[in-house]
């Protein structure tokens, strides 16, 4: 999903920064506060940082025969929600555009908007929809961590189209152009990442159902079932 | 198991893990970032031009997997240590 250093004309690398920036300033803000708070949280901190780490560094074959990775952000969208998750994904993508040569520093606006932001958003919003309807929590983290890895994708695509609009069909020619080649080779590495995300959670569950009740990620009779 | 066990897999986690990253990384077929940027080309007739160059991998662009490795290592080397850390001071424990 890295959008290449200098592909994104100057104006829409700047308007990409300049939404990305009040959301990582706010989960800066969050940060602080929660560990402040709670020391017992930093682990789960970690743990939701570490997962972008590790998942963002594995590129994998797809269907379509092109490589990609997933994003790893469903973890922090359900601990702790986007902004926070923001956060996280800056440190990785600032770490990938340094030693990497993935991504770039005048795109890292973009990327932490669509990695950081817009794909965790989506996956809470889902989150939320599945806790309310009463879904069992490893199902909503699995559609969660599914759904953040192709919103992401596909808000890449929506933002690459605004660029660089089609001259016929315009800016839904170009999206669908580009959703055609990150979300179709991402769709089956995003059920693999909702899958493992949900397996280490089931575990995280087991271990501190506590922590995660406090969070309010847990209702209490889930984490007291066995 | 003990404290030595759990060093031992943690150990061999990070290293698998890694290598795995690390042969991912090499053996890799066209990554989505650069049909996109093939698709730029292709919905631009070859007019754009970056405005900025990526400033390349450090010690040069073999160096990659290994960087690729070396982040794998250090997130699941966080991920054990947190799940020992739970396990160790499990709520009730």
């Amino acid at each position: 999903m890295h959008i290449m250093e200098g592909f994104l004309p100057p104006f829409w690398a700047a308007l990409w920064f300049a939404l990305a920036l009040p959301v990582v300033a706010y989960g800066v803000i969050r940060v602080r506060r929660l560990v402040g708070e709670d020391r017992e949280l930093l682990p789960l901190l970690a743990v939701s940082g570490a997962f972008i780490f590790v998942l963002s560094s594995l590129k994998l074959p797809s269907v379509t025969g092109s490589s990609s990775h997933p994003t790893g952000t469903g973890a922090g969208a359900v601990l702790f929600g986007p902004a926070v998750t923001s956060v996280l994904a800056t440190i990785v993508l600032v770490y990938q555009a340094l030693f990497l040569a993935h991504g770039g520093f005048t795109t890292l606006g973009a990327n932490v908007f669509s990695m950081g932001i817009a794909g965790p958003a989506a996956g809470y919003a889902v989150y939320r929809v599945c806790m309310r309807s009463r879904l069992g929590c490893c199902s909503a983290v699995f559609a969660t961590a599914a759904v953040a890895d192709i919103a992401t994708y596909l808000t890449t695509s929506f933002q690459l189209a605004l660029a660089f609009p089609a001259t016929t069909g315009g800016v839904t020619a170009s999206f669908l152009a580009f959703a055609g080649i990150f979300a179709l080779t991402q769709l089956p590495l995003a059920i693999v990442e909702g899958l493992v995300i949900a397996l280490v959670f089931r575990y995280i569950i087991a271990l501190r159902g506590d922590v995660l009740e406090r969070l309010h990620v847990l209702r209490r009779e889930v984490s007291a079932a066995p | 198991m003990n404290k030595r066990g759990y060093i031992v897999i943690g150990t061999v986690l990070i290293l698998g893990l890694a290598t795995f990253a690390t042969f991912l990384a090499d053996h890799a077929a066209t990554g989505t970032d650069d049909r996109a940027v093939e698709q730029i080309d292709a919905l631009t007739g070859g007019a754009y031009e970056p405005w900025a160059q990526a400033q390349g991998v450090p010690g040069g662009e073999r160096n990659a997997p290994i960087l690729f490795g070396v982040q794998a290592g250090a997130g699941i080397a966080v991920l054990a240590a947190c799940l020992w850390y739970w396990r160790e001071h499990r709520s009730g424990a």
